[in-house]
C-alpha cells in the first residue's frame, strides 16, 4: 500500500499537468522557452478599453466598442546598430483580439543583446492573401477572411453609437484589402524610450498602446455618423488604415525579472 | 477519454500515394500547381468524399454536389441559379467544375484568388449551404470514418480547415475535361462531320477572341451587354475591384460542356444555345462598358447558328462526366 501511493500522486500530479487548459489559438510556439513578452493595451484617448463602456471620439460621437482585432506579423527588433532581427517565431502572424484576454500577448525568443526599436507589419502581406488555405493565427476560421473577395481583414473594429443610423446602430469597419493603390498593410515602427537589453536568463516585457481614437481622426477624418461602416476593401478602407497606423503610441520597456 | 485518446499515437501504415496531374497535349500550363498541397490518392478521396457530403451544409441537404452535378459537367442541370438553405436562390449560375487549374481567379467575378479558398463561400452563404467551419469541423470529429481518412491523407487524425479545403481542391483541381471530339480532332483520333467544320470555321472566324483555344475562354471580364437583373442588381467583377470601368463585367465562361451546362449566363437567362445567340447577334445593350468585339452585335444568319450549335456539340466531353473517379463514392 505505502509504495502505491506515490505512484498514484505521481500519476495524478502528470494528469494534471497534461490536462492544463490549451486555448486552441494559441501558437504551438508560445509553449516554448521565451525571453520577451510583448503585450498590446487598448485604450481610448489614454483611458483603458473596457469593452462595452462609452467613450467619446475626436468629433464628440459617443461610441462603445464590442470588438477590437488585428493582425501583426513579422515582428523584428532593432538592434543598436540599427540592423533589424527576427527570430523563427517572430516572422509568423498573430491575431491580436481584444476581446479574448489570451491573446493580447506574444511571446517570443530573441538573441540577448540591446535593442532600440521593434517593427512589425500591422494587417496581412499580399503573398499570404492569395496563398490559399492557411492555418494557426490566419485560419479562415478566425473570421477575418472575405469568403467572397479572398482576403484577410487586417482590422476589425466593432461597437455601437447613437450617431449610426445603421441597424443596431452599429459601428462596422473591417478594413482589408491587399491589390495596389489600397493595400491596407503598415510597417510600424515604435522605438523605446530607453534601451531594451535582454540578457540570458532573463525576461523583459514590453507594452504597446493602441489607441482607438485614431482609428476616427487619425490622418483623415472619419466621423461615425457620416462614416458608420466599411466593410469592403477600395480607398475608403485605405483611409481608414492610414488612420488607424497612428493607434500605437509607445512602447513600454521593463524587466519581469527581480 | 481524451487524455488517453492525445496519448495513443496510431501508427499510419503507409505514406501517402502520390498522384500525378497529367496536363493535357495542347494545354498551357496550368495555373494552380499544388504547390503546398501535394496531390496524392488519399488527399482526393478526402477532398471527394467532403465533396459529397451535406454535412458541409447547416441542414445536411446541400453537400457541393447538390449545385455541382456530374451529370451536367458539374453544373446544376436546368437551373437558373440553384437551391440553397431555407428555399432560397443562389446569386448567380452555377458554372460547370472542369480545368479550374488553369483559372487564376474563381467565380462570375473573379471574386476568388485561390481555389483552395473558393468553397468557403458557398459554405458560409446564407442563401446556399449556411454553415461555418467550426460548425463542419464538429460534426466531422463526429465521424470514425473522416478520421481515418484525414490520418491517411495528413499523417493524423487531426481535422482543421485548412486539411478540408486543401483536400477539396485536391478533387475539384483534378476535374480535366479534354476528352471530347474536339479534343479528338486535335489529337488526329476523329473528324468532324461537315456541320461540324463549317461550325468551328464560324466559331473561329467570330467567336474564339473570347472563348479562346483550348479553355474556350481567354479568362477576361467582359460586358457583353447583357441587361441588368433589377431583381439582382448584379454589377459583375466591379464588386470585387471597386472600379467603375468593371461594372457589368462577367468573366468569359468556358465553353467545353455546353450542352449540359444550360441554362446561360451569368443569371443562366437564357435557356438554348440559340437564346444566346440571338442576343449576340440583335439583344445587345450598348452600356459604357459594354465591350468592343460585341457592342455591334455578332452577325449570324440562321444557317451560322445551325453549324455553330453542331460545332459546340463537339466540346461535350462524355468520359468526364461519367468518370468513375468524380461520382459519388460508394
Amino acid at each position: 500500500m505505502n509504495r502505491l501511493i506515490p505512484y498514484h500522486l505521481l500519476l495524478l500530479l502528470v494528469c494534471i499537468v497534461l490536462m492544463a487548459p490549451t486555448t486552441a489559438h494559441r501558437n504551438p510556439s508560445q509553449e516554448k522557452h521565451f525571453n520577451l513578452i510583448i503585450h498590446f493595451k487598448a485604450v481610448v484617448n489614454g483611458q483603458p478599453l473596457v469593452i462595452g463602456k462609452n467613450y467619446t471620439n475626436p468629433f464628440n460621437e459617443t461610441f462603445s466598442v464590442e470588438k477590437f482585432k488585428f493582425y501583426i506579423g513579422n515582428i523584428g527588433l532593432a538592434d543598436l546598430n540599427g540592423r533589424v532581427k527576427y527570430s523563427y517565431e517572430s516572422r509568423d502572424y498573430f491575431l491580436i483580439d481584444f476581446t479574448d484576454s489570451g491573446a493580447t500577448t506574444v511571446k517570443l525568443s530573441f538573441t540577448p543583446g540591446g535593442y532600440q526599436n521593434i517593427s512589425f507589419l500591422l494587417g496581412v502581406d499580399s503573398a499570404h492573401n492569395v496563398n490559399g488555405a492557411q492555418t494557426g493565427a490566419l485560419d479562415p476560421a478566425r473570421g477575418m477572411f472575405w469568403t467572397w473577395n479572398s482576403g484577410y481583414v487586417a482590422a476589425k473594429l466593432e461597437g455601437r453609437s447613437s450617431q449610426s443610423n445603421q441597424p443596431g446602430h452599429a459601428i462596422t469597419y473591417h478594413i482589408g484589402g491587399y491589390r495596389s493603390p489600397n493595400n491596407v498593410a503598415k510597417e510600424i515602427n515604435l522605438s523605446f524610450p530607453k534601451n531594451l537589453e535582454i540578457r540570458p536568463g532573463e525576461i523583459n516585457g514590453l507594452n504597446i498602446i493602441a489607441d482607438v481614437s485614431a482609428w476616427f481622426a487619425g490622418t483623415y477624418p472619419i466621423p461615425i455618423k457620416e462614416i458608420p461602416t466599411c466593410t469592403t476593401p477600395g480607398e475608403l478602407a485605405k483611409k481608414i488604415s492610414d488612420n488607424y497606423m497612428k493607434m500605437f503610441t509607445e512602447a513600454e520597456v521593463y524587466s519581469l525579472t527581480n | 477519454m481524451v487524455f488517453f485518446e492525445s496519448f495513443h499515437k496510431k501508427e499510419v501504415e503507409k505514406t501517402p500515394t502520390p498522384l500525378v496531374f497529367i496536363v493535357p497535349k495542347n494545354f498551357p500550363r496550368p495555373h494552380y500547381q499544388f504547390k503546398n498541397n501535394p496531390l496524392t490518392k488519399e488527399g482526393f478521396e478526402l477532398g471527394r468524399k467532403l465533396f459529397y457530403d451535406g454535412r458541409l451544409s447547416q441542414d445536411g441537404n446541400f453537400p457541393c454536389a447538390s449545385c455541382h452535378q456530374q451529370f451536367a459537367a458539374f453544373a446544376t442541370f436546368e437551373h437558373r441559379l440553384s437551391h440553397g438553405f431555407n428555399n432560397q436562390f443562389s446569386f448567380r449560375n452555377a458554372p460547370g467544375l472542369f480545368n479550374l487549374a488553369w483559372q487564376k481567379e474563381l467565380h462570375w467575378d473573379g471574386g476568388i484568388n485561390n481555389i483552395e479558398v473558393q468553397p468557403l463561400a458557398p459554405i458560409t452563404d446564407p442563401h446556399e449551404m449556411a454553415d461555418n467551419l467550426d460548425d463542419i469541423i464538429t460534426k466531422l470529429k463526429t465521424d470514425p470514418q473522416y478520421k481515418k481518412m484525414f490520418a491517411a491523407a495528413y499523417g493524423d487524425a487531426t481535422i482543421n480547415s485548412q486539411r478540408i479545403l486543401k483536400a477539396l481542391a485536391q478533387f475539384t483541381g483534378s476535374m480535366v475535361s479534354a476528352n471530347s471530339k474536339y479534343d479528338k480532332l486535335k489529337r488526329g483520333e476523329a473528324s468532324f462531320n461537315q456541320y461540324e467544320q463549317t461550325g468551328y470555321t464560324i466559331f473561329q472566324q467570330k467567336c474564339a477572341a473570347c472563348h479562346k483555344e483550348p479553355l474556350f475562354t481567354d479568362l477576361s471580364y467582359r460586358n457583353t451587354g447583357l441587361a441588368v437583373d433589377s431583381t439582382l442588381m448584379d454589377y459583375g467583377r466591379m464588386r470585387i475591384t471597386g472600379r467603375k470601368e468593371d461594372s457589368l463585367k462577367f468573366k468569359v465562361p468556358s465553353l467545353r460542356n455546353v450542352y449540359l451546362t444550360s441554362p446561360y449566363g451569368h443569371d443562366g437567362r437564357y435557356n438554348t444555345i440559340s437564346e444566346m445567340l440571338d442576343h449576340y447577334v440583335s439583344g445587345v445593350i450598348k452600356s459604357p462598358t459594354v465591350d468592343s468585339l460585341v457592342k455591334n452585335g455578332i452577325t449570324l444568319t440562321d444557317n451560322d447558328k445551325f453549324y455553330l450549335i453542331s460545332f459546340l456539340g463537339t466540346l461535350t466531353d462524355t468520359s468526364f462526366v461519367n468518370d468513375k473517379r468524380f461520382a459519388q463514392p460508394q
